[in-house]
């Protein structure tokens, strides 16, 4: 009996503000159902990448089946689905919550609720997620759970009264929190005899399998031998195993209605996996898709170079290798007078375009100069064509532009009321336009309309600061708009440096430029001689700045005879500087060209 | 004939090791004093058997505090010295000394023995700043020294200062300059205090425990104070920190900024000779069982390329005001700086911080202030090449 079956499943995911113990309930709830042995436990399982361990946050979404016996005596299939934690991600969590019934909400308790604890519910509410509280760290001297357990009810209005009270840390209370999983979460519900409908919410390439997909079973089933159809892309592949993740590969003889699991279907390319689609039956189609598919579309780009020319065919691997695992990442091959051979790469936002560049570094242990980053610009001719710029040094001479459009976007941002005008203002200043605003209870959505050009910025991190943590935010693009832009160039020692140039609105040119200029001067370094700055639009100098002669750098004594020693000193003065560009006559901080970007305005 | 060289010898004993020292030297050695000496005899003669009785133009007994040597053990080893080697008549034989070690008796033993510049570490007039360091004498105390060896018939005197020590003011730097200027040395030496990691003083910046160091504004100010006094009181600047009365200059560094042939003795001493560069052992220990069997203690640094030469022989000769001798470079490696260095000279030279006058290759007051930078461009034009011949 189908019900039967799918009445001892669980599908949930975790939700946390940062440091709250997420991973570590994760580790621990792995580890009481067998899927780890303790002494395997070396470190967090489900953060498994340096740089999501690093940063606390959760950049693929996982899924780990486990099975747990409860006090009714039944044995029930759990699986976990860990999901990203970023505004950048917001449409891979969206499809990895799409695929669960429940979310266990970790809540400090030395900490109390927070502000991405509040962003996380506000996620999952929309998913009509149950929404199990746990109050963590409750062996910790400070910990105050009955206050906690008060908060959560008055800022979130959850009932808390039956949260588990927990230390993921020392392992008490666990299986409190396995039992509110089974007792309080809804089992998946679904038509195991419908034609096959799969909600694809990850995918990842192995060397051996392809490209594997990370399924919910939404009805229906599939099994070996099955031919599937991807339902967006209309491909199709033949099915050479199913099975469950735990998080080694359990090959199974189907997935059913309601089962979190793998298929691994021999795709060469994991551009055919796309997160969102619906995997369906060649032979028995499903009559529609899943709602909520989007595709992953590059928002961001920037150019990125290797600061040792000699790196080119290196980076041009490591690219391919991430690309291979990340169907979001596009590149393709660049000039640039400056900074020579590289890639123009997009993102789906800054974040991505961040880890991307911190695993290039890492990872493939290269050095990297990545340029301002850009959104794509449609560029009316005065000919009549449409050109599409994502790199300010194509832009066609001003006489050949008829006018240009820029990608706008739907922003909401949620936030507590105290904030609102902070926000307002923030918004004002990006260029916003207002649309609404809509109340829920004690807190307030903001829709605007915004140039993406502007959320690229420093947009997360204004819209973090002014509400102390407390708003999130999500957006959506819906458009181009006509926008009046120039180009702004920056000349380092009277040369144009390409790779500094970007396209802004006009009413911002000046500004920028000026803070650019400055921005620049502060980040490179004193040199032999004096080096202007300048910012220009179409040839006029709007800005002007001057990084000072360095007045000192000379050894005063030789150290007798030691010869070599001096030579060292020089040797490793030259090292120090290997991550500067040298452009025309002046030697830039590969850093130069990112830090531009953070810029108070 | 073989070309005339420059001896060094290293005498490794202090009283008190000052808190911005990081020289091979030992405070608490001085019972064995005798016995160091005879090691560095025998050193001598072991260097002298493996590279010939060489003509020495120069030599230089540094330290550490060489005036802590009696006047026998000074006539001990400059005796073995000639005895091991061809020293000219007019040879440049410079002893160095702290103020705070001399006795009448001891300056006059040093001039009988040959001794005919004496270079006084003397950093600074004012006690304060001297005791801030770790120095163990008074500006009286140098003020006596200075006295004493003219009355012992040393008539090539140079006074050690340095500058931007920790709290130190301009004024104050002014003042120092000024006295060691009303003492009327032959020559003065100016260096501007470089923080060696390991030292005392550099762990004591770092924890707040002293005055902070003055600021490269305050530094930039000391430097043009002593470019004025220097100036007015007639002594030329011929190197970054080295000034003189003309005619003055010490003949024997100018040996090691010229890249010309030296042999170094004693313990931790370095060697530049027949295009090999050597370097003694600077532990104590381990230096005098080597010089006492009689061995020569070498430890080779291995070949230097050419590369490495050309670029040292700029690396040393630009601290000199007159530069490098750019024919003799060119004779030395087949060519001039100019093509081995194409862009960095053009651009310095465009840019008013290198000159080419006649056969020298040198650095405008400007360049020289920023000589590093200069040099470290130069090594970035040679790492932008593909090397020769590979």
């Amino acid at each position: 009996m189908a019900n039967e079956r799918m009445e001892k499943i669980r599908n949930f995911c975790i939700i946390a503000h940062i440091d709250h113990g997420k991973s570590t309930l994760a580790d621990r709830l792995l580890e009481k159902t067998g899927v780890y042995e303790k002494r395997e436990m070396v470190e967090q399982i489900l953060d498994s990448m340096e740089l999501e361990r690093e940063r606390g946050i959760t950049i693929k979404s996982k899924a780990v089946h486990m099975h747990y016996k409860a006090r009714d005596g039944q044995t029930y299939a759990l699986n976990l689905i860990d999901t990203p934690g970023h505004v950048d991600f917001t449409y891979e969590v969206s499809r990895a919550l799409a695929a669960c019934e429940g979310a266990l909400l970790v809540v400090d308790a030395t900490q109390g609720v927070e502000a991405q604890t509040l962003a996380n519910v506000y996620m999952a509410l929309e998913h009509n997620l149950e929404i199990i509280p746990v109050i963590n760290k409750i062996d910790l001297p400070s910990a105050r759970p009955d206050e906690v357990r008060a908060e959560i009810e008055e800022i979130i209005g959850l009932d808390a009264s039956e949260a588990p009270r927990i230390s993921a840390k020392v392992g008490l209370g666990i299986d409190d929190v396995f039992e509110s999983v089974v007792t309080m979460m809804p089992a998946p519900t679904g038509d195991e005899q419908a034609p096959l409908q799969a909600l694809v919410f990850d995918s990842f390439y192995d060397n051996y399998r392809g490209a594997i997909c990370f399924v919910r079973i939404v009805s229906g089933s599939v099994r070996p031998g099955m031919r599937i159809r991807m339902m967006n892309t209309g491909a199709c592949f033949d099915v050479v195993e199913v099975g469950f993740r735990s998080p080694g590969y359990a090959p199974a003889d189907a997935l059913r209605a309601g089962d979190v699991g793998y298929i691994a279907a021999s795709i060469k390319d994991i551009h055919d996996t796309r997160v969102g689609d619906t995997i369906t039956d060649d032979a028995n189609p499903a009559a529609q898709m899943l709602p909520g598919y989007r595709q992953a579309t590059p928002m961001v780009f920037c150019g990125i170079y290797p600061v040792d020319g000699a790196d080119y065919e290196n980076l041009k691997e490591a690219l391919e290798k991430l690309r291979l695992n990340d169907a979001s990442l596009s590149f393709e091959p660049e000039t640039s007078q400056a900074l020579g051979y590289g890639f123009r790469c997009g993102f789906l936002g800054l974040l991505h375009m961040e880890i991307i560049t911190m695993r290039l570094e890492r990872e493939f242990d290269l050095d990297l100069i990545t340029t301002a980053p850009s959104v794509v610009y449609k560029v009316h001719r005065t000919d009549g064509s449409v050109l599409d710029v994502d790199n300010p040094s194509n832009l066609p001479p001003a006489s050949e532009i008829e006018f240009m459009e820029e990608p706008y976007v739907k922003a909401s941002i949620h936030t507590p009321q105290e904030y609102v005008g902070a926000l307002m203002e923030t918004c004002q200043n990006k260029r916003g336009i207002f649309k609404d605003m809509v109340y829920e209870g004690n807190r307030v959505c903001l829709h605007y309309e915004m140039p993406l050009s502007e959320i690229i910025f420093d947009f997360f991190d204004q819209i973090k600061s002014r509400s102390r943590g407390y708003a999130s935010y999500d957006y959506e693009f819906f458009g181009y708009q006509q926008s009046d832009l120039v180009k702004l160039d920056m000349l380092l020692n009277g040369d144009v440096c390409d790779a500094l140039s970007m396209i802004v609105h006009k009413d911002r040119a000046y500004a920028r430029g000026r803070s650019m200029a400055e921005k620049l001067k502060d980040v490179i370094p004193r040199q032999m001689f004096e080096i202007p700055i300048q910012a220009a639009i179409g040839g006029k100098v709007i800005a002007r700045e001057t990084v000072k002669a360095m007045r000192k750098d000379v050894l005063a004594k030789c150290y007798g005879g030691d010869i070599t020693r001096k030579r060292k000193l020089l040797e490793k003065q030259k090292e120090g500087k290997k991550r500067m560009r040298q452009l025309g006559s002046v030697q830039v901080p590969s850093e130069a060209f990112m830090a531009v970007l953070k810029m108070d305005e | 004939m073989q070309e005339a060289i420059s001896l060094y010898v290293h005498i490794p004993l202090c009283v008190k090791k000052c808190a911005y020292c990081d020289f091979a030297s030992f405070a608490g050695r001085l019972s064995q004093r005798a016995r160091y000496v005879e090691a560095v005899c025998r050193e001598l003669r072991a260097q002298a058997a493996f590279f010939g009785r060489r003509r020495v133009r120069t030599v230089f007994l540094g330290g550490g505090t060489p005036t802590l040597l009696t006047g026998a053990q000074v006539q001990r080893l400059l005796d073995a010295a000639r005895a091991a080697f061809d020293i000219a008549p007019d040879a440049e034989i410079t002893m160095e000394g702290n103020p705070g070690t001399l006795t009448m008796d001891n300056l006059r033993a040093y001039r009988a023995a040959g001794v005919n510049r004496l270079s006084l570490g003397v950093q600074s007039f004012d006690d304060g700043l001297l005791a801030a360091v770790g120095r163990i004498h008074t500006a009286a105390q140098a003020k006596e020294a200075v006295r004493m060896a003219r009355s012992a018939g040393f008539d090539n005197l140079n006074l050690d200062l340095m500058y931007g020590l920790p709290g130190q003011q301009p004024a104050q730097w002014a003042r120092t300059l000024g006295e060691a200027i009303a003492l009327a040395p032959e020559h003065l030496s100016c260096y501007s205090l470089i923080l060696e990691e390991g030292t005392p003083l550099h762990d004591a910046v770092l924890a707040g425990a002293c005055a902070p160091l003055p600021d490269e504004d305050a530094l930039l100010k000391m430097d043009d104070i002593t470019a004025a006094h220097m100036g007015e009181a007639g002594y030329a600047q011929y190197e970054v920190s080295n000034y003189a009365r003309p005619g003055r200059a010490c003949r024997h560094n100018l040996v090691y900024w010229a890249c010309l042939p030296y042999l170094g003795v004693g313990l931790g001493a370095h060697s530049d000779l027949d295009g090999r560069r050597f370097y003694n052992p600077d532990d104590w220990e381990a230096y005098l069982r080597v010089a006492e069997s009689g061995e020569t203690a070498r430890e080779a640094e291995g070949e230097q390329s050419r590369e490495a030469r050309m670029f040292e022989r700029m690396m040393m000769g630009l601290r000199m005001v007159r530069g490098v001798d750019a024919a003799r470079f060119a004779r030395d490696f087949g060519a001039a700086p100019e093509a081995v260095w194409p862009e960095t000279i053009a651009r310095m030279t465009r840019g008013g911080l290198m000159a080419r006058e006649h056969d020298r290759l040198r650095l405008t007051p400007r360049g020289m202030q920023v000589m590093n930078a200069v040099l470290v461009a130069m090594m970035e034009e040679t790492d932008s090449k593909p090397q020769f011949g590979g």
